[in-house]
């Protein structure tokens, strides 16, 4: 009997059976996908009570920016602002994966036409370069993925990797569908690499890549903005998960990824900043919002000086922001000089 | 010790079922009833069937005598009968649904709880992960019916989800 028993069910039991599930946000990840009428409960009540019942002064702050504006919801959605709550955006958000042994002036000044593509220097055994070519082959398919996506700034990626958290299955990476396409590319680049890597590892390597529930507490607070944000900076209110984030052991160094919102973006300085200076946008699309380009922030100079890069090319820090004020970005520790 | 009247509450289908006050007054809505004097004859329920409504009672007799003083029972022993009571192979969903129905509209907040508890585990322990563009459900053998349910809402908003 196909009967719809949770069209019998009324708004508030509904509600009430949501409610139960608030404690791991995948559930309601999940259920936010299986039908309109869950997907607009969800985000419409229980995110937004869940955000002003974890950070409310955050939700204050952002209410009081947007008074003036006719929605009452933050940028992005509620649901935008609860990923940035609880989901670290992963090394592939974060930037962690694009190429920065040239300290990052290919994406400036562009490519060196010198060299011709099929001589591009082949990836190295680290597992960072080798995913820096899955994934910016497979970011214009994300980009096309995000785009088929139905539901309007859907900040819930369908391919998370929660799913894949789940549900592993070898059988369905042969599926000729545009998702099963693009796990095998990227997960071809690390099978490659890894060596012998097995099903659990190669799926533990996938995880950090993607966003995925962050590790450590999930707030929000304005201090840490202070520490990130060049002097000048300082006027701009800008929220960032507290210190270290969710960590991410790497062969060469271990990144603290982060993730944040600036209040009231439009009307920073940090907006005037990378607008005046017509700066160019990346191609790593927001984990928190349906934005599909970021700035760098590190470039803009809007970081503090101190700040700087490591041998290899690395910045210390890196930060990438897009149209809604949401931040992602990376600390590695600084490196010592004798 | 609470008066021993007798409240009788007749079903959807006619059914009549003699109930202690005591147990009656479990549900709100009942109790309400009662204080405003509409209790006399019996009280029509026309949202609930029989068979929901002697589980019902079934729930909150249980529940009343629980409370008593000389009957006192722990609350393990408690949780252990509700959780044997709302168990999945005893109760199939639909019936699971419909003592959701009947929990909300008698205003019965524990029936209710545990009833919306026992969907939210379901939900849990599911699993079930969704693809959008064509449904490729797994699922286990038991929730199955729990996971078709979630399929049908999809396919029936299906052209307004996929705009």
């Amino acid at each position: 009997m196909a009967d719809t028993l949770f069209s019998t069910l009324s708004d508030d039991v509904v509600l009430n059976i949501f409610s139960k599930l608030e404690d791991d946000p995948r559930h309601w990840a999940r259920l936010a996908c299986v039908c309109t009428k869950f997907s607009s409960l969800i985000r419409n009540v229980c995110w937004k009570a869940k955000c002003c019942a974890t950070i409310p002064s955050v939700v204050a702050d952002l209410a009081d920016a947007t008074s003036s504006a006719s929605s009452s919801s933050p940028p992005g959605g509620w649901s935008s602002l609860h990923k940035l709550a609880v989901c670290c955006p992963g090394l592939l958000h974060a930037g962690v994966l694009l190429e920065n042994s040239d300290f990052g002036l290919e994406r400036e000044l562009g490519p060196n036409e010198d060299f011709s593509r099929s001589d591009r220097p082949q990836p190295d055994s680290s597992s960072s370069a080798t995913a820096a070519n899955a994934s910016s082959s497979s970011s214009s398919s994300i980009n096309c993925r995000e785009n088929s996506v139905p539901v309007d700034s859907c900040s819930w990626s369908l391919y998370d990797d929660l799913y894949f958290d789940t549900v592993y299955n070898t059988s369905e990476s042969q599926e000729g569908v545009q998702l099963g396409d693009e796990d095998v590319a990227v997960e071809r680049g690390y099978v490659k690499v890894g060596g012998d890597t097995n099903a659990c590892k190669r799926r533990k390597i996938w995880r950090s890549m993607r966003s995925h529930l962050a590790s450590g507490v999930w707030n929000l607070c304005r201090e840490q903005g202070n520490k990130l944000l060049a002097s000048r900076f300082r006027g701009d209110c800008l929220y960032l998960c507290d210190w270290p984030g969710c960590v991410h052991i790497e062969e060469k160094r271990n990144y603290m990824l982060f993730r944040g919102v600036f209040k009231n973006f439009k009307r920073s300085m940090v907006w005037r900043t990378i607008n005046d200076g017509n700066r160019s946008k990346i191609d790593v699309n927001c984990a928190f919002c349906s934005c599909k380009e970021t700035w760098d922030l590190h470039s803009a100079f809007c970081l503090r000086r101190i700040y700087g890069y490591h041998d290899d090319g690395e910045p210390v820090v890196r930060a990438y922001i897009c149209e809604n004020g949401h931040v992602s970005g990376a600390w590695t520790d600084l490196p010592l000089y004798t | 010790m609470a008066s021993s009247r007798k409240i009788t509450l007749r079903s959807s289908d006619g059914e009549s079922f003699e109930v202690e006050e005591a147990v009656a007054v479990e549900s709100q809505t009942i109790k309400h009833m009662i204080e405003d004097d509409c209790a006399d004859n019996a009280i029509p329920l026309p949202n609930v069937t029989s068979k929901i409504l002697a589980k019902v009672i079934e729930y909150c007799k249980k529940h009343v005598d629980a409370s008593k003083a000389e009957d006192r029972v722990n609350d393990e022993d408690l949780k252990a009968w509700d959780a044997a009571f709302i168990k999945v192979d005893q109760v199939d969903q639909a019936t699971l649904f419909d003592l959701i129905l009947a929990a909300n509209y008698l205003n019965i907040k524990s029936l209710l709880d545990l009833t919306c508890q026992t969907v939210a585990d379901m939900i849990k322990g599911n699993l079930f992960p969704v693809r959008n563009e064509w449904l490729n459900f797994t699922f286990s053998i038991a929730n199955r019916e729990l996971v078709l349910v979630c399929l049908t809402e999809w396919v029936a908003h299906r052209r307004l989800f996929c705009s």
